[in-house]
């Protein structure tokens, strides 16, 4: 009778065989030196590695920032489903009241950007149009797709990662991503009838750190979930004279 | 599995994932990272779980999907030797400190560290973390075939790397498993 395979006994020692697979093995191991050799030093490497390793612990401190991550998290995913529902649910009340239109659209517009970051930069959970670190192909990238001439800025320390053509509001948005430390961060592009204006941030969006700023006809708006000073000071920071070479 | 649920199955495993994650990218404090990520993407997609009694699998899963994208991200940027974010490259570092570290008894470190990863993986969720074949092709999304020759094949190579001790030889064989 051959003997039993290697990969047969170390799957018997795991109890993962059939039970006619096994009870053939134990027919076999019963006549079997060499089988029953190789079965032993299974059995020792499997309790080797299982003492080998270090006991499975966690602090009090630990479990303390796991639920306080989920519970933030959480949070920020509620407010922005609830800002998504209520601007939407205000935008169709309201449709006719052409005062309010505008401050409707734009809570609408800031809900689904927010929304944006989060499933293509943050999570990552939406693909990137295009992955790249570098500018230059990225703009590319974007050339005939939107109708103004885009420019990515260099975040300072930031590296950039990718970028995806957004729709929202019906408008198409260039959102670029960033990794900046350990945090993720959008820029998003878009161009405006707007004046020139300084950076203006507000901390309170959905959970997230909006600020923009309006520079030669384009208006930047920088996600982040840094607070609104520090938020600022990036993307006044990003939009200085580019100095690529 | 509403967040709840699945918040406080992380907070019940949270000692075996960080351990896992150790396990994967060499350090504790790397480790709980790893771990807290993959909570922050497990409540995101917490739909996927089709099958509430592989919860533990499919937050290995994660943990493990996390590390890679955290690899990948961090030899982009050319700095994972620094961040000893590869057992085996932070191994060859400082070992001793690594060893206490991990709590990894040197010898079979070595030999572990020396597996692909794909092998010591699932030896690792086999024999350290006491799961069945079924839920370690969970954890790798890979069939079980498959599992059961990786582990063979890993095993197969630890045993040509570690000298058994006398002791177990003396202690007779059998044919229970």
């Amino acid at each position: 009778m051959s003997c039993t395979p290697f990969e047969t006994l170390s799957a018997y020692v795991d109890h993962a065989l059939p039970d006619l697979e096994s009870a053939s093995v134990i027919g076999h191991l019963q006549s079997c030196h060499d089988c029953r050799s190789k079965l032993d030093e299974l059995r020792w490497l499997k309790d080797a590695v299982r003492s080998s390793a270090p006991t499975a612990t966690a602090s009090d401190e630990f479990k303390a920032r796991l639920a306080t991550a989920a519970a933030v998290n959480r949070r920020r995913r509620r407010n922005a489903r609830l800002g998504t529902a209520l601007a939407g649910g205000l935008a169709v009340a309201l449709a006719a009241v052409l005062v309010v239109l505008p401050a409707v659209r734009e809570r609408r517009v800031l809900a689904e950007l927010i929304g944006d970051h989060v499933g293509i930069t943050v999570t990552r959970d939406e693909a990137f149009d295009v992955a790249s670190g570098d500018p230059r192909k990225l703009e590319r990238w974007f050339t005939g797709k939107i109708n103004f001439a885009l420019h990515i800025p260099q975040v300072p320390e930031a590296k950039l990662v990718g970028a995806r053509l957004c729709d929202i509001g019906g408008r198409h948005i260039p959102l670029a991503s960033y990794e900046l430390g350990t945090r993720r961060v959008s820029m998003f592009v878009e161009r405006t009838d707007r004046r020139a204006r300084e950076t203006v941030c507000d901390e309170q969006v959905h959970g997230y750190t909006v600020c923009r700023r309006t520079v030669g006809g384009i208006e930047y708006l920088f996600v982040s979930d840094y607070p609104a000073k520090e938020a600022g000071s990036i993307l006044t920071a990003a939009l200085e004279p580019d100095t690529r070479p | 599995m509403t967040e709840d649920e699945l918040t406080a199955a992380v907070l019940a495993n949270a000692g075996r994932l960080r351990r896992f994650a150790a396990h994967l990218c060499g350090d504790f404090a790397t480790a709980e990272d790893l771990v807290q990520d993959g909570l922050m993407r497990a409540l995101i997609s917490r739909k996927d779980l089709r099958d509430s009694r592989l919860v533990l699998p499919w937050l290995f899963s994660i943990v493990r999907n996390v590390f890679f994208t955290e690899r990948r991200r961090l030899e982009h940027r050319g700095n994972i030797v620094e961040t000893k974010l590869s057992l085996v490259e932070a191994a060859t570092g400082n070992l001793e400190a690594e060893i206490v570290e991990r709590g990894f008894s040197d010898e079979v470190l070595r030999a572990l560290t020396a597996l692909p990863e794909e092998q010591r993986t699932a030896i690792m969720l086999c024999d350290v973390e006491g799961l069945s074949y079924e839920e370690i092709s969970e954890a790798m999304a890979c069939p079980m075939g498959t599992v059961r020759s990786r582990i063979a094949r890993g095993r197969a190579q630890l045993l040509s790397a570690l000298a058994r001790p006398t002791s177990a030889r003396e202690a007779g064989p059998g044919v229970h498993p």
